[in-house]
């Protein structure tokens, strides 16, 4: 699925139903918890002049980013502070790539390109944030509405997984949509939906 | 409304009495055809005496029998019939619909009056249900004799259903005189709506006709004629009416006619079309016996389009044999949300599906289905949600986060275990019924419904 410049999808399958689906995949994404994403992309176009937002978790600003040959990460602790890496990496445009975000508690964030470790947010005093309604950006920085760090790119999508405790709780090969969301494969009804 | 103001009605409801509920002068359903009353639905109607309103119409709601508990009320006492809400206040922190109809903007405004008034005073409600006649082209399975006259019809000839509970029988609504009144019969009850009427109607707030099938009986294009002539004397009137979307043409066009000069001039507030249907195609048809899905589809969707601003909201009495074909009602409502969606509909949404869980007759209920066709019913929880819209606005089209838990409460309500022997029961019950129900119908359960053959045939 081709996200275009602009249109940013999300992954917040608690924001639609207060009490369904009972358990949403988004509130994994906290300090509190093990989980994984993992997911597979390709970008058509690298700009030297703009930053392009891959994946950005909120509002605990935490994010994927490229621009030219660099590859930029954040991380957001407990504190509040946020923590940046520079690493130079090329990416290929048109060329697939398995990125994945490994968090567990107490040991820190792990952000893997294909099977290359980019870098460890490991901060014991200072742990993924834990905030109530975290969720998931792809192809943009923040909220269209928000009108500030958008960094929009055109990105495709392959396919998104989630793993809790090692468990899969949501994966979508975005070639099921209904009604502007891709439908979860695993039946938990965490999708992903345009904004 | 927040928690905080529903604490401060509690609190100024208590300072009069525990027991204290406005709803018992603001709000009545009125089933004339039975010539019952009573103010919520929660306690059980009583009858209306008729020396009562030979003397006074208005005693079709302040009856003395309810003045008594309303003197009850205003003397810190809680009145017995309305322990549906003591249950609730006495065993959690929740507040009890006491609460709730207390805080509506039909009763709140008028705490100083009815405090200040003595019990024996009458007084107007805001809040009007009525049902002229129990007169309907239809006998759905879940309803009976009280709120269909086809049913009458049926069980005068047959006699009860052979269930555990002889259901329908109307043999104790004879012993209590609660047999309707035809609508060929003088009705004292009717006569007395009417003669109470224009002083009501300038006074309401919210009015609603319920059935029988309210399309066929006059009364009820007598009343939106009457709205449509003196509108100004009550220019804000929430006005909302129940019909099956079955009636014969004639009826539906002038129905037609009449809401689009009730709302393209503004002569109403609002104005909300109430339906039903729980199933689609032939199983529709065999629960809903009189329906055509044809002509209720294609009623629903020329409403839409010659009312504008109108919703219609769809009541599904989720029952047992809905759980097969829900998902295609969820598909038909949400194309009619996207084709029909404006900025004008006065309940945001174009059509609205309100799931309701049926609790009576227990031999339908949900509950005496087997785990792996209760799991349909999430499966269409899951339908809606994927059908889902964050913001319930008149930009979107789309299931609302109120439509899609209510259909997942209902999966929640199925999956509770029931005794064993009332589960077997239940389905004894069920088994009579369908057999029963093809005799004396002409209708083919194997064939309709050829998922549920296996319990039909075990519990025979």
């Amino acid at each position: 699925m081709t996200i275009n410049k602009g249109e940013p999808w999300a992954f917040w399958p608690s924001h639609l139903c207060d009490t369904f689906p009972e358990e949403p995949g988004n509130k994994l994404l906290t300090g509190e918890h093990n989980w994984e994403i993992q997911l597979e992309l390709s970008l058509p176009i690298i700009r030297e002049d703009e930053r392009q937002s891959i994946l950005t978790l909120l509002p605990h600003y935490t994010s994927f980013e490229v621009q030219g040959e660099n590859i930029y990460l954040a991380y957001t602790g407990a504190s509040g502070e946020t923590y940046y890496k520079v690493v130079k990496y090329p990416l290929e445009s048109g060329k697939r790539y398995r990125f994945t975000w490994l968090h567990r508690v107490g040991a820190g964030l792990l952000c893997v390109l294909e099977d290359i470790q980019l870098w460890e947010f490991g901060f014991k005093d200072d742990p993924l944030a834990s905030p109530n309604e975290p969720h998931v950006i792809f192809g943009a920085g923040n909220f269209p509405k928000n009108g500030f760090n958008l960094n929009y790119t055109e990105v495709d999508l392959y396919s998104f997984k989630l793993w809790s405790n090692k468990k899969l709780v949501a994966y979508t090969r975005f070639d099921e949509i209904i009604f502007d969301k891709a439908v979860d494969l695993t039946g938990n009804c965490n999708f992903i939906n345009r904004i | 409304m927040s928690i905080n103001n529903h604490d401060k009605i509690k609190e100024q409801l208590d300072s009069v009495g525990c027991g204290f509920c406005l709803a018992k002068w603001t709000q009545v359903t009125m089933h004339l055809g039975l010539g019952m009353t009573h103010s919520c639905h929660h306690p059980a109607p009583h009858k209306v005496g008729l020396s009562e309103i030979a003397r006074n119409p208005s005693a079709l709601h302040n009856t003395r029998f309810k003045k008594q508990v309303r003197k009850e009320m205003l003397e810190g006492k809680r009145p017995a019939e309305c322990n549906y809400c003591w249950n609730i206040e006495d065993s959690s922190l929740s507040f009890s619909d006491r609460v709730f109809k207390s805080s509506e903007t039909w009763s709140a405004p008028y705490f100083d009056e009815i405090v200040n008034s003595d019990y024996r005073q009458d007084f107007n409600p805001k809040y009007v249900e009525v049902s002229f006649s129990n007169t309907c082209n239809f006998k759905c399975m879940y309803c009976g004799p009280q709120f269909s006259s086809k049913w009458v019809e049926e069980v005068e000839q047959h006699g009860p259903y052979p269930t555990s509970t002889n259901f329908n029988g109307i043999d104790h609504l004879k012993e209590r005189d609660e047999m309707p009144i035809l609508l060929t019969e003088y009705n004292p009850y009717t006569a007395a709506f009417w003669e109470w009427w224009p002083d009501l109607y300038k006074d309401l707030h919210t009015f609603r006709i319920t059935g029988g099938e309210p399309l066929l009986s006059k009364d009820t294009f007598k009343v939106l004629e009457h709205i449509q002539e003196n509108w100004q004397e009550n220019p804000n009137l929430s006005l909302a009416i129940n019909t099956n979307m079955g009636v014969p043409d004639k009826l539906m066009t002038r129905f037609l006619e009449l809401c689009k000069d009730l709302t393209e001039n503004s002569k109403v507030r609002e104005l909300i079309i109430f339906t039903s249907i729980e199933a689609m195609g032939k199983q529709a048809e065999y629960a809903r016996f009189g329906l055509n899905t044809e002509k209720f589809w294609f009623n629903v969707d020329n409403a839409l389009t010659l009312l504008p601003k109108v919703t219609v909201n769809v009541m599904a009495t989720f029952n047992a044999l809905s759980v097969y074909s829900y998902n295609h009602l969820i598909d038909k409502i949400f194309l009619l949300k996207k084709k029909h969606q404006n900025d004008q509909r006065y309940w945001v949404s174009a059509i609205q599906l309100d799931s309701s869980y049926l609790r009576w007759p227990p031999h339908l209920s949900v509950q005496i289905l087997e785990d792996k066709h209760k799991e349909l019913i999430l499966d269409a929880a899951k339908r809606a949600l994927y059908y889902g819209i964050k913001e319930y606005t008149h930009d979107n089209y789309g299931f609302s986060n109120i439509e899609i838990q209510k259909i997942k409460r209902i999966y929640d309500f199925a999956m509770k275990k029931l005794p064993p022997a009332e589960l077997i029961q239940r389905r004894q019950d069920f088994s009579k019924f369908i057999t029963e129900y093809d005799n004396r119908r002409g209708t083919h359960f194997a064939t309709t419904f050829p998922e549920l053959v296996g319990l039909w045939n075990d519990y025979k």
